[in-house]
């Protein structure tokens, strides 16, 4: 019995060390090689991959995408070594992967204070580089139709690099969209021919449009604290849809409840939406804490909300560790 | 009697204020793997595991860990 344990065990112990190395790597053809690295030659930049099919690869890095190329030279920088970091995020920025590169800059910086100036310089140049990207996906969405991911690229552009050019360009393009996006989401309120509900539902739906309007105001409006003032008067109309829907809902028990479910899950989306604008805002300036209230109180709203649950793992995360946000 | 009372009910104040502080720095698990996207490449994955610098295998695109190599080689 010992003696069919024990190879059983080194069998075991074997393929658990095969999973914790387990990886796949990407070519430029985009074709995945699932295995494992085995070796890198730094001066030849050859790395030697070992397939799950058994077949022993040499690929220079050149034969590999850019994210398979960007995880084997992340593999040869050490997080302490800030010129190494300074230049793996340089090359990061490029090929691309900006949120990736953000966080070498701040390794390169608490690894070697004296880097800041370079840093700041470089962080400059990916922040011009993301906006412009960020504003390529906005018009290929526009292109294709879709306009609530243009709009939502636009909005991006404006909350986390308000200082680029593009910010100023996606304040103006967002009057083409956002009428648009926002009005599909109330059309079926627009178009109810129940004379109670529109009625009843009057000056939610006032309070609602108003909450629009101010936010859209945010958006557009110059850095400093106005957007902050305008976003902050959005979440209260917002808060006064919802109190007028359940004033209705008091006066009318039971006949709309599934409708006003609705309606009430479509003002909470916008608020939570306006409290991740507000969030963002404090994060660019490292105010940490007050991006976090502006969280809790999405969260307070939907505790699930992906999106506000995201935003405060990226907050704690940048926080804890000491790295800067975008600015 | 009444101070010990009210040490016991400082030194709760206190556990239950540091349980609560822990909960909340802990990156929530319900957050979804996004790499690979464009939304990622901007915003970054909120992943708790992207977040602590390791790859997720369940998502081929992730490249936030280090590569691994094989001790043997």
């Amino acid at each position: 019995m010992l003696s069919l344990l024990r190879p059983l065990a080194i069998l075991a112990m074997l393929s658990v060390g095969s999973l914790a190395n387990a990886g796949t790597i990407r070519l430029t053809d985009g074709t995945r090689i699932p295995g494992h690295a085995t070796g890198y030659d730094e001066a030849t930049e050859v790395l030697s991959w070992m397939g799950d099919d058994g077949q022993a690869r040499e690929l220079h890095l050149d034969k590999l995408d850019k994210r398979s190329t960007y995880s084997v030279l992340k593999s040869q920088v050490p997080r302490d070594k800030g010129e190494g970091q300074l230049q793996l995020a340089n090359f990061t920025r490029d090929i691309e992967l900006f949120a990736h590169a953000v966080r070498h800059y701040g390794y390169a910086e608490k690894a070697d204070p004296s880097l800041k100036p370079e840093i700041d310089k470089q962080m400059a140049i990916l922040r011009s580089m993301a906006a412009k990207w960020g504003m390529e996906r906005a018009r290929e969405a526009a292109d294709k139709g879709d306009l609530k991911t243009a709009e939502k690229w636009l909005e991006k552009i404006i909350v986390k690099l308000p200082d680029e050019p593009e910010a100023a360009e996606a304040k103006r393009l967002i009057d083409n969209y956002y009428a648009k996006v926002k009005a599909e989401k109330t059309k079926e309120i627009d178009a109810h021919q129940d004379e109670v509900l529109v009625k009843g539902l009057a000056k939610a739906k006032k309070a609602y449009d108003s909450m629009l309007a101010k936010n859209k105001k945010g958006l557009q409006s110059k850095s400093g604290s106005a957007p902050v003032r305008e976003w902050e008067a959005a979440a209260k109309h917002g808060k006064k849809a919802l109190t007028e829907i359940d004033k209705f809902e008091k006066k009318h028990p039971e006949k709309y409840t599934e409708l006003l479910g609705g309606y009430r899950k479509t003002v909470n989306q916008q608020i939570i939406e306006i409290y991740m604008h507000l969030a963002n805002h404090y994060s660019t300036r490292s105010s940490y804490n007050k991006a976090l209230d502006q969280v809790n109180q999405a969260l307070a709203i939907d505790p699930k909300s992906t999106e506000a649950l995201s935003m405060r793992n990226r907050i704690q995360d940048a926080s804890s560790r000491g790295l800067g946000w975008w600015n | 009697m009444r101070t010990t009372l009210l040490l016991l009910s400082v030194a709760l104040a206190l556990t239950l204020a540091s349980c609560e502080s822990n909960k909340s720095n802990e990156p929530s698990s319900d957050v979804p793997c996004i790499c690979g996207t464009d939304e990622a490449i901007l915003d970054g994955c909120a992943h708790p595991l992207c977040l602590a610098g390791e790859t997720n295998p369940d998502n081929p695109d992730c490249v936030c860990g280090r590569m691994e190599f094989d001790e043997e080689n």
